[in-house]
């Protein structure tokens, strides 16, 4: 903090006084400073003929002597010097680095070095000063200083930079979801009051989330808030803690009161505003819409099912997004669960927001691949899987395994975009207008224990668990790109590489699997946010457990499990708004 | 969470002094107001602001709405929108997620810019840093006589013009960027694109403008 006193002619008695009222000020500034005033530096400077920084000192040093009036008011040489220190001041390593340095320039009249001033100050502001306070009533180039908020009283300003100052360093108490603000908060410390600037703003606040702000009481006496107190919050003017749950939302201004016994001019009653933003509670902001009933292509915004088949169950449940909802369109996510014989077979797509049939594209993709995959996986997949002999893992037909699932998952696949290329076309519209992603999962018994294999294109994913949800194999390919959003779709084009197509084929041998699970995005972004977590087991043993364990009853013989799984995908996520859809196949004991 | 990162670049050059920067202070504040009240940007758009007046500063990180608070701003100084170019590249780099194995990748920033004058600085180099970072979109907009649209277009197609310096221009211009940020994070919350092309979204991707703001 530097104070910059012109002792120049005509002002040499008020400078006098002003200063050595200044100090005094500071020196109380200083004393009440949460920290220890240890890391604070105070300079005086006067600016005269004779330039002279006086005195700096740290706050324990002695007051500065005023010396007596000088001829001239060479204020942009002054303002050199704390311009040199400010350069050091932001430097990360300076320990006051998170502090604005405030700048408080106190005199009248002319001002005789003008163009070293104005070069000086812009210096200063690029240094960032959190704050110049001048006092300039009588000078004569207004252009010069009305960078400078002025002031009649240099003495109130400065009462205003200890109330400035005592604002708690330390942020607010951290509210729920991590909303605390970021260390280097803008308007972080406030500088309060100057007609020319806002009042300062406190950290904003959420509807229904607890709120705290510490303010240091200081040497204020009776301390508390004059007007109205913004709705829900209480002031605590013993302790200087503004606290509650803050309701409705929008900005409000607080008048801050109290007693300054040790006020210099006037009267002892200071007042000061602050704002304060209460946020709306962004969960109450969601309405939901029907889609158009006029529109083409009608989906309902949820549904769920269950089927039986010889050795599992399988459930699936979807559900129109938030985002959706809010807008007034159509789930585009997409559900088939089937079985074939011994197989058990899931199916879930996902339409890409951006495309305006995808709901239809989804669909199409789901109906499509229920349609071949059946037949195929008994055709191409049950030779190679009846054939394995119990013991020896070594000798399983892997290559074969890997060829009938390419004849069998891939291929429908395949023939479900070859159908939503056709689809688009048979409507004169381009295939991108009808992008999906697709899911797959199919699963049977043998004599080695649970077969699963999973194909994807585009994100969603799936997994097998073993007993307890632990030892998860997943079972797709993540596609996620290096910028959020981007994904791929079930076109042709992406069969064209076999190579590549191979790569998206996995699968796994489960002695005593717990489930199959298969999911789109909407799903897995919320639960697994990373590609970390859903390759970890240990996320998905929290999720089988902790979380869809606690809403849905995971049992083959619970027959309202997919009205279970409907409700759970009702989950509150930030951020996280998508269609949401969920199928698990659970094996019979 | 995946974010939608918003950078708003402002000239804050002396020339903007007056009813320019007021307006500026005024857009601002009613930009933060109107996304407070829209989920989707609530829950996903991040802002941050840097100003170029005399030296480019990025005076709020990126922060998101609930914690935004429309800073304090001046004009003052030269246009170094090279600089602030510089500087938003280097954010962008700093701030801005990218996918690994063990964090989910931010949107692709929105970056606008708005000036009222022409760079005091060396504008190319700028625009070189800004080029070797990913971006969703840039929006350039020239605002009133003295501003160089041509120039504009080396920073990025999407160039759009105030043909003056007013309350109505500006505000108008503000209303946009908030209705752009509405309508951007409302459609990433929704939906995804391929990731084999360039998306190359342009101004066609934006809700259509005021009659205040002109198009190139």
């Amino acid at each position: 903090m530097y104070v910059l006193i012109d002792i120049s002619h005509p002002s040499p008695g008020r400078a006098h006084d002003t200063a050595n009222k200044a100090a005094a000020i500071m020196r109380d500034i200083l004393a009440a400073e949460p920290g220890g005033a240890g890391n604070f530096r105070i300079g005086f400077l006067s600016f005269g003929a004779d330039l002279r920084q006086f005195h700096e000192s740290r706050p324990s040093g002695p007051i500065p002597l005023i010396p007596e009036a000088v001829e001239h008011t060479r204020l942009g040489r002054l303002l050199e010097i704390p311009n040199q220190i400010l350069r050091k001041m932001r430097h990360p390593a300076f320990p006051l680095h998170r502090h604005a340095p405030l700048l408080f320039i106190v005199g009248e009249g002319q001002i005789d070095d003008i163009e070293r001033f104005e070069r000086a100050l812009d210096q200063v502001w690029e240094r960032e000063a959190g704050k110049i306070v001048g006092s300039y009533p009588h000078v004569g180039q207004g252009d010069l200083v009305r960078h400078i908020s002025q002031s009649m009283d240099p003495v109130a300003d400065l009462n205003k930079a200890r109330y400035a100052r005592e604002f708690p360093v330390d942020p607010p108490i951290e509210k729920a979801e991590g909303q605390a603000p970021p260390d280097d908060h803008p308007g972080w410390p406030f500088a309060l009051g100057d007609k020319d600037r806002k009042p300062a703003a406190l950290p904003n606040a959420v509807a229904g989330v607890p709120y705290q702000f510490r303010f240091h009481p200081g040497f204020r006496q009776e301390f508390d808030i004059a007007g109205e107190r913004p709705p829900g919050l209480e002031f605590d003017s013993g302790t200087g803690v503004l606290s509650g749950i803050p309701q409705g939302d929008g900005k409000h201004e607080i008048t801050f009161r109290w007693h300054d016994p040790k006020a210099v001019f006037g009267s002892r009653v200071r007042e000061e505003s602050a704002t304060l933003t209460i946020n709306p509670d962004p969960k109450s902001l969601w309405v939901s819409k029907s889609p158009d009933p006029d529109a083409p292509f009608q989906k309902k915004n949820a549904e769920a099912f269950r089927v039986e088949g010889p050795d599992m169950i399988i459930a699936a449940a979807s559900v129109r997004g938030r985002s959706h909802a809010h807008a007034g369109t159509f789930r585009d996510d997409d559900s088939r669960i089937f079985t074939e014989g011994p197989w058990s077979v899931a199916v879930v797509a996902d339409g890409a927001g951006s495309a305006e049939f995808s709901r239809r594209g989804s669909e199409v993709a789901v109906n499509t691949f229920a349609e071949h995959a059946g037949p195929l996986l008994r055709e191409k997949l049950d030779g190679p899987l009846d054939g394995i002999e119990p013991g020896n893992s070594e000798r399983r037909p892997d290559g074969k395994i890997r060829t009938g699932i390419y004849g069998s998952l891939v291929m429908s696949a395949f023939e479900a975009a070859r159908a939503v290329e056709h689809e688009a076309k048979k409507h004169g519209k381009r295939s991108g207008e009808f992008s999906t992603t697709l899911v797959a999962a199919a699963a049977r018994k043998t004599s080695v224990g649970w077969f699963t294999a999973g194909f994807s294109i585009g994100d969603g994913g799936a997994a097998v668990l073993g007993p307890g949800g632990g030892e998860a194999v997943t079972l797709t390919k993540a596609d996620s790109g290096t910028h959020a959003g981007e994904t791929r779709f079930l076109t042709t084009g992406e069969f064209k590489d076999t190579n590549a197509v191979m790569d998206r084929i996995h699968h796994a041998f489960t002695p005593n699997p717990a489930a199959v699970v298969v999911m789109t995005d909407g799903v897995t972004d919320p639960k697994f946010p990373t590609d970390s977590d859903f390759l970890n087991p240990e996320s998905w043993v929290k999720f089988w457990n902790a979380d869809l364990g606690r809403e849905v009853v995971l049992h083959p013989g619970n027959h309202g499990i997919h009205e279970q799984l409907l409700a759970w995908l009702d989950f509150w996520s930030k951020g996280n708004h998508d269609d949401r859809t969920v199928a698990i196949m659970l094996p019979r004991k | 969470m995946r974010r939608l990162p918003i950078y708003i670049l402002l000239d804050t050059s002396k020339s903007m002094e007056g009813e320019p920067i007021e307006s500026v202070k005024v857009g601002l504040e009613t930009l933060t107001t109107t996304l407070r009240s829209d989920p989707h940007a609530l829950e996903t758009a991040h802002i941050s602001i840097i100003t170029f007046g005399s030296r480019a500063r990025q005076v709020v990180p990126l922060t998101d709405i609930l914690s935004f608070q429309p800073p304090d701003i001046r004009a003052w100084g030269s246009t170094p929108m090279g600089g602030a170019l510089s500087l938003v590249a280097d954010r962008i780099r700093d701030e801005v997620r990218k996918s690994t194995p063990d964090q989910k990748a931010d949107w692709k920033p929105l970056v606008f810019l708005m000036t009222d004058g022409i760079p005091t600085d060396h504008l190319d180099s700028g625009v070189a840093e800004l080029r070797k970072v990913k971006t969703g979109m840039v929006v350039a907009c020239a605002a009133g006589p003295n501003a160089d649209k041509d120039l504009l277009m080396r920073i990025t197609e999407n160039v759009v013009s105030l043909d003056t310096l007013d309350n109505a221009s500006i505000s108008a211009f503000f209303k946009w960027i908030s209705a752009s940020i509405s309508a951007t994070s409302q459609k990433v919350d929704l939906g995804k694109q391929d990731n084999k092309g360039d998306d190359g979204a342009t101004l066609e991707d934006l809700p259509p403008p005021p009659p205040e703001i002109n198009l190139h």
